[in-house]
């Protein structure tokens, strides 16, 4: 029997507003979001069968940042403050990842929040993104192989700023 | 690290499944310690986001969706109902028809068209002759004539009737 909205909204809510907020940058823009999502989930939840229901909701997330997208094109606000990164370490890498995240291209960054914050497998990711299992692998490893660089050059260069600080 | 042999690490990370000697080809590369140790740095960045949506509009959420799945339930209640409905409908005026057309047909046709009227005993062959036999079958009187059943619902059958229609509309 398929779930009802108000069940997927208790399983996933968080996970659907983090999603936005990574991609869009913005609290507010993150919760209306995820309420538009929400009502479109409770028309349209008996259409989809219960073993795809987690892929479907996604592929409404990203078609709704599409949408977003298409009437607000300017580049997403900063999202430092959306990582509240509880250890010194991971403020770090938090930080830099929000940043890092905005230099990835769209496909490339929403196929890593889908899999990192959703936590989609390959194939749901495939359903969601309208492609195949093979090109989201390729697409993960291409987007964590840039994060990787990118956080690379972030702290070297925090370092550096450090090192001539303290001299 | 070539992108292939980054590729067959990712998908091992993320539990998709790779072959055995392309994994081993891959965990060989000199990197490749370094390439796994980052993705669970970044993996560990993204699940200490503490980030959620106000308490206040998860409430209202809440309340919105148990409402609207209510409604959606009913909904669905409702048209199951009709549906169950129309079709018994269908089938009792089904039922009446196939009555209607086949029993007077296993009655015979009506206005007695398979008996006669006797024929006056043949006088000519004298009062001691024997009563000839004959084909024809004599016509009832009118005490124990049959007459083919018309096809009107039973008492019974018109009240359902009446139940269901008033269900359906």
């Amino acid at each position: 029997m398929p779930r009802t909205a108000s069940d997927l909204f208790e399983g996933y809510h968080v996970k659907v507003y983090r999603y936005f907020l990574r991609t869009v940058g913005s609290h507010d823009v993150a919760q209306d979001l995820t309420q538009e999502l929400f009502l479109r989930v409770v028309r349209h939840v008996t259409s989809c069968s219960p073993d795809r229901e987690v892929a479907w909701m996604f592929r409404i997330a990203r078609n709704l940042v599409v949408d977003y997208r298409r009437e607000h094109p300017a580049p997403p606000l900063p999202l430092a403050e959306a990582f509240g990164a509880r250890t010194e370490a991971t403020q770090i890498i938090a930080f830099g990842l929000s940043e890092a995240l905005r230099l990835l291209t769209d496909t490339d960054r929403e196929v890593f929040l889908l899999r990192e914050v959703a936590g989609l497998d390959y194939q749901e990711l495939a359903e969601a993104c309208d492609t195949t299992p093979q090109a989201v692998r390729l697409r993960v490893s291409r987007a964590r192989g840039r994060l990787k660089a990118l956080l690379s050059r972030r702290l070297s260069a925090d370092e550096d700023k450090r090192r001539n600080q303290d001299g | 690290m070539t992108p292939n042999h980054a590729e067959v690490l990712s998908a091992f990370f993320d539990g998709e499944t790779v072959e055995a000697d392309a994994l081993a080809t891959s965990l060989q590369e000199p990197d490749a310690i370094e390439y796994l140790l980052e993705f669970a740095r970044l993996r560990r960045a993204v699940h200490e986001d503490a980030s959620r949506p106000t308490e206040e509009f998860c409430e209202t959420m809440r309340e919105r969706l148990a409402r609207a799945d209510r409604q959606r339930q009913s909904r669905r209640r409702l048209a199951q109902m009709s549906l169950a409905a129309s079709l018994a409908l269908a089938a009792a005026l089904g039922g009446f028809t196939v009555r209607g057309v086949l029993e007077p047909r296993q009655l015979g046709p009506r206005g007695g068209g398979l008996t006669q009227a006797s024929r006056a005993p043949d006088r000519s062959s004298g009062p001691s002759a024997e009563p000839v036999s004959s084909p024809i079958v004599n016509a009832p009187d009118e005490s124990t004539r049959v007459r083919p059943k018309r096809a009107v619902p039973s008492p019974v059958l018109r009240l359902r009737f009446t139940e269901w229609h008033d269900v359906v509309l």
